[in-house]
């Protein structure tokens, strides 16, 4: 049974656990982006590019409302006394950190469908206006009223959360993007690589535990492909990203096997893996491969890689080439 | 030549270091304090113009805003400036869409360019934490600092709710400066993000008899009141839905928590 403080005391409200259940049961937020339609379920994730997150399509669907209304009753005096309220809440990297209540309404007339953002037009408003920072969106069913009462096994306070579900539409963290560092002649002699190599992979033992992709594996590049990629034309550097993105997901995949392969080799999916991340975010468009990608890698990893390369979109979103210059040549403007 | 107004300024993470050790270098250079920190020549290689949709970007207000903020705090004090500083960026705020005012990219541009004589004198530096020089520790940015205090208590430039703390501290014979309560029980907590539920505190908390944070030398956290009450209040948010309240309604249920 649940515990809810309203304040001082602590409150058992029975039936809130069966509601918050039958909530979940019924609830699905469906994501139309890129001309694609996905059913996110209570608790679960969906991987936007930036520009898919300002102008994807949202709604939220419940599939049995006379089951939602008929779990809250319990937990009120009379249909009147619970509102539905759907609250978009930033992510910590936006700047502002707010929130933003989309809709709301009576429980009584809670429909079957709630359209919160049309898809193609841009979103609206504090939190779901811009595409910087990931976002949840949650649905609460909440008591309306308050009553002055100390003695009391229902709510009683206005606003009192009887149940709630909720999805993350989150966004690639731009620092996880795939940045090549620069493949100097002194790293070729350190690594005995001939001289004509262009691009190297390290990958940590335990790079399944890494929290960024940065501890778990590094990528090389020749220092002179890097220096001349931003004067190059925008076709080669197309061609340029999509082979690098090629080399580096085949290494990766090569190496999360080898090391799910290896005794005690398992893949925490609650754990905070930056690799879990990664692969989530690849595969963002495909509910079948974000579930299924890890027995997939383990079983046919040809195939899973193949998976991985054909997934396309990510790879512009999920690559970025340094452009490193030296900050010491700038000179200082007194104007 | 590039039409200026097609986009808003934008500054990566690498170009926000970049440019922030080259006016750390600077000040190290300098004997005395600086008043004043110099761009580099070409400024333009820091920072790009990213699109907007079409939305005129107005870079006149920007500079006008800027103006504004040092001709009014030549002579302040850190905390006092800190309070103007968000009630320039509430203006901000309310010039350009979530779209621009959203992006940390957005702000590592005034806070290494239109602010940054602002942002290195409260100590005398200019440290990747105080421009935003990574995505972790925002909260920490001289210029996130004052924006959230603004988005969660202001309403209007010079709203009174960005002062009234001080008021009613040096009223009380306490402290004037309180940018540690504005930091500790507003910029921080995560239940203050929520529509006006940071003025609703600010009610309770100042309702007779108020509670305050005294943070003078010999104090223990015990006489950090509002922080206590601060705490209370915030373990009402899992049980209590705060956006779907008004102001008032917020604050009548602060209260029931406000003396236990």
């Amino acid at each position: 049974m649940s515990l809810r403080n309203e304040g001082i005391a602590l409150r058992p409200f029975s039936g809130v656990d069966h509601l918050e259940g039958v909530l979940a049961e019924n609830f699905r937020v469906v994501v139309t982006a890129s001309g694609k339609r996905e059913e996110i379920l209570a608790g679960d994730s969906y991987f936007f590019d930036k520009e898919e997150l300002l102008r994807c399509g949202l709604d939220i669907e419940l599939t049995n409302v006379d089951a939602i209304k008929s779990a809250a009753a319990p937990l009120c005096q009379s249909d009147d006394d619970a509102d539905w309220v759907i609250v978009a809440e930033d992510g910590v990297r936006s700047a502002i950190r707010g929130s933003q209540v989309l809709a709301s309404g009576p429980i009584s007339d809670i429909p079957a469908s709630i359209q919160l953002a049309k898809p193609v037009e841009a979103n609206y408003g504090k939190v779901m206006g811009h595409p910087h920072a990931s976002r949840t969106v949650s649905l609460y069913l909440v008591y309306n009223k308050s009553i002055p009462t100390e003695v009391s096994t229902k709510p009683r306070v206005k606003g009192a959360i009887l149940a709630s579900a909720s999805v993350s539409l989150a966004v690639q963290p731009s620092n996880e993007a795939l940045q090549p560092k620069h493949l100097t002649e002194e790293l070729k002699r350190e690594w005995k690589l001939s001289a004509e190599t262009w691009f190297h992979f390290k990958a940590q033992s335990e790079l399944l535990e890494c929290e960024s992709l940065e501890e778990a594996f590094k990528f090389y590049v020749d220092k002179d492909i890097l220096d001349a990629y931003p004067g190059a034309s925008k076709e080669y550097r197309q061609l340029f990203e999509l082979q690098l993105f090629s080399l580096v997901i085949t290494q990766v995949v090569t190496s999360v096997h080898k090391a799910l392969s290896t005794p005690g080799g398992e893949l925490e999916k609650g754990a905070n893996s930056a690799v879990v991340r990664l692969f989530n975010s690849i595969f963002s468009n495909s509910r079948t491969l974000m579930k299924e990608w890890p027995t997939r890698l383990l079983d046919d990893p040809d195939r899973l890689l193949s998976e991985a390369l054909a997934a396309g979109g990510s790879s512009k979103t999920i690559l970025r080439i340094l452009q490193l210059e030296d900050p010491n040549e700038q000179e200082v403007n007194n104007d | 030549m590039t039409d200026p107004s097609i986009g808003y300024p934008v500054i990566s993470i690498e170009n926000a270091l970049r440019l922030g050790s080259f006016y750390q270098k600077q000040i190290d250079a300098s004997t005395v304090p600086l008043r004043q920190l110099s761009t580099p020549k070409v400024l333009t290689d820091f920072y790009r113009l990213q699109p907007m949709g079409g939305v005129t970007f107005d870079w006149d207000q920007l500079e006008e805003l800027a103006s504004d903020f040092f001709t009014r705090t030549r002579k302040l004090k850190y905390s006092e400036a800190q309070t103007e500083m968000a009630t320039t960026l509430r203006e901000i705020v309310q010039l350009f869409p979530p779209l621009v005012v959203q992006d940390l990219d957005f702000w590592r541009y005034l806070s290494l360019v239109t602010f940054r004589n602002f942002v290195f004198k409260f100590k005398n530096r200019m440290a990747p934490v105080d421009f935003l020089g990574s995505n972790s520790q925002v909260e920490r940015a001289r210029l996130i600092e004052p924006l959230r205090m603004a988005c969660r208590l202001a309403e209007e430039a010079n709203d009174p709710y960005l002062t009234i703390i001080s008021d009613v501290s040096t009223r009380e014979g306490l402290s004037s400066d309180v940018r540690d309560s504005y930091i500790s029980n507003i910029i921080r907590p995560e239940w203050a993000k929520h529509g006006k539920v940071g003025r609703a505190f600010i009610d309770a908390a100042l309702a007779e008899p108020p509670v305050l944070d005294d943070g003078r030398k010999g104090t223990t956290k015990a006489d950090r009141k509002m922080n206590l009450f601060q705490s209370r209040v915030s373990a009402l948010q899992n049980n209590v839905l705060f956006p779907y309240l008004d102001q008032s309604e917020a604050a009548e249920l602060f209260l029931t928590v406000k003396e236990i």
